[in-house]
């Protein structure tokens, strides 16, 4: 007996891999294989494996609530889809989430419902898991010169259709969010915010937009805007304007 | 896939029973408060240092980090209460190799909180990967009640008491797959002695998963807890849980059956080095369950404590 070969296929088999009955080589005897091959279809077999989907279920809604929210009533299909589609499991909760969410920004045509409100909450979680994920960051120092400045890059900036406060707590408390309107409005996502996320005024989400990928050297109207930015550790400062900049 | 432990894979000296503690149960991460309004019903808390963490890319794969945002409050709300450690992701079965970046994170915790035993699930949650990176099976699969699987789970548990020092528990799981592999002559009952009497390694015994697996498949759980080689069970964990599709499922969500408290009774006067009892119930489930309910359980276990 192979048992490496015969944890492989049955762990092949409770994913849902295709072929798993028949994966972990020449090394199982026979016997090995009947019993797989058993396995396949059996009540046990479907158990196991619907307590593994509970299971990353279980941590996609506790990691990305915003994001199963909006999807309001079409979340458990796209759960589904997410689970046939990724077999391989995790058993951390904001790498499951991150691939969750990788998935729903991926798969837009796929994922009925309001895409607006689904494409903004998907990218807020989005960048506050990477955030998490980085872990605590060091607070700004004194703030930026005359130079060039360029986006930190683990800060977004989101664009939501409908007010974000009353947004986020309608899909927080399962109610029904505003309708589009009044906005654009921002969300600020970046190292430097207590909890990391706050609403940004049209100034910083033109200044934002202002700089791409590249450093650029804001001008002197943007200085309010700058250093509220800088404050919430969305951007880097450096030192000289660069070449050509 | 993993490394292998650096500390020796021989096969140990003898088993050391750890100095009895009581009741206790197992620290929630995301709601720490519990511990403080169950403090009064508790000799001691059940720590996973894998619930207190993420993981995180290095270059040559992922490995585990402490989240302090969860460490933190773990450590505060369980100071001055003798932690043990319970973990999830070792992986001890898996024949390519064990999680090393699990033992990489318990040597971490050790520093941060000393413990007088710790323990982990008998089975695998991992397997190499077509490229030889480890993949996750998302829920721990049990090994076959043989002595290939023996032979690789005896040395290991060997490693992890040497370790630290400490005894070294496994824990009994529950499983739904029907027949699962055996040499002739062997169930889970006699996979369990062989392991104990083969390596230092204490037993871990959940009753409630013993229960599950006699519901599913047939047996008498108490024919089956008067084979279990008593001492060598450490610790117990006690729960409850619901029936689904024909299964009792080890879901460890609500208050015990009558059958594993009559498990409990009959085991305590008779499990020599039994040093923690432990009403487990899962993170997800304890906000429906309710510190109430939890208390109740708590409060039972002491009484059985108190008598045994």
């Amino acid at each position: 007996m192979s048992l490496d070969g015969w944890q492989v296929a049955l762990a092949g088999l409770v994913s849902g891999a295709a072929g798993a009955a028949g994966a972990g080589g020449g090394d199982l005897t026979a016997d090995e294989h009947r019993w797989l091959e058993e396995q396949a279809g059996s009540d046990g077999l479907l158990l196991t494996t619907e307590v593994g989907r509970w299971w990353r279920t279980f941590r996609i809604r506790s990691s990305a609530p915003l994001t199963v929210a909006a999807l309001a009533a079409d979340a458990p299909a796209v759960l589904d889809r997410y689970l046939d589609h990724h077999a391989e499991a995790s058993s951390f909760f904001l790498a499951e989430a991150g691939q969750f969410l990788d998935f729903v920004a991926g798969a837009h045509e796929a994922v009925p419902g309001p895409p607006a409100l689904v494409t903004s909450v998907v990218a807020l979680e989005r960048a506050m898991l990477e955030l998490v994920e980085a872990g605590p960051t060091a607070p700004p120092g004194a703030g930026p010169g005359l130079g060039a400045v360029a986006r930190h890059p683990r800060a977004t900036m989101v664009e939501m259709a409908s007010p974000p406060a009353a947004t986020l707590a309608a899909l927080l408390t399962g109610g029904r969010p505003p309708e589009p309107g009044g906005g654009p409005f921002w969300l600020l996502v970046a190292p430097g915010i207590a909890g990391f996320v706050r609403a940004a005024t049209a100034g910083e989400a033109r200044l934002w937009q202002s700089m791409g990928e590249q450093p650029v050297t804001p001008g002197g109207d943007d200085r309010t805007a700058l250093l509220r930015l800088w404050a919430a550790g969305a951007v880097l400062a450096y030192a000289d304007p660069p070449i050509g900049a | 896939m993993a490394r292998e432990a650096t500390a020796a894979l021989s096969t140990p000296s003898g088993f050391r029973a750890p100095a009895p503690l009581g009741v206790g149960c197992s620290y929630p991460p995301s709601l720490p408060g519990v511990i403080d309004r169950v403090g009064d019903l508790v000799d001691f808390v059940e720590i996973s240092p894998d619930m207190l963490c993420r993981q995180v890319e290095t270059g040559p794969g992922p490995s585990m980090t402490f989240v302090e945002e969860l460490l933190g409050p773990a450590l505060a709300a369980t100071a001055g209460l003798p932690t043990v450690v319970h973990g999830l992701e070792l992986s001890i079965g898996t024949a390519s190799g064990w999680n090393q970046d699990y033992v990489d994170l318990l040597d971490r915790f050790a520093m941060l909180r000393p413990f007088p035993w710790h323990s982990e699930h008998l089975g695998f949650t991992m397997v190499a990967g077509a490229d030889g990176r480890p993949v996750q099976t998302g829920v721990p699969l049990p090994l076959p009640f043989t002595r290939q699987a023996l032979d690789v789970v005896v040395p290991r548990a060997a490693a992890m008491a040497a370790r630290y020092g400490v005894p070294f528990l496994l824990e009994n799981a529950a499983y739904y797959l029907r027949r699962l592999p055996a040499d002739p002559g062997w169930d889970e009952i006699s996979f369990l002695n062989a392991l104990t009497a083969e390596s230092s390694c204490g037993l871990l015994l959940d009753l409630y998963n013993l229960y599950c697996n006699s519901v599913n498949h047939h047996f008498d759980p108490l024919a089956a807890l008067q084979r279990v080689r008593l001492d060598r069970v450490v610790e117990v964990h006690v729960a409850g849980g619901f029936e689904e599709a024909g299964f009792r499922l080890d879901s460890h969500s609500d208050a015990m059956p009558p059958e594993v408290r009559e498990m409990v009774a009959w085991l305590l006067p008779r499990a020599p080095n039994l040093a923690g009892l432990v009403f487990e119930v899962q993170e997800p489930a304890l906000p429906a369950f309710g510190v109430d309910a939890l208390r109740a359980e708590l409060t039972w276990l002491r009484t059985a404590w108190d008598r045994r």
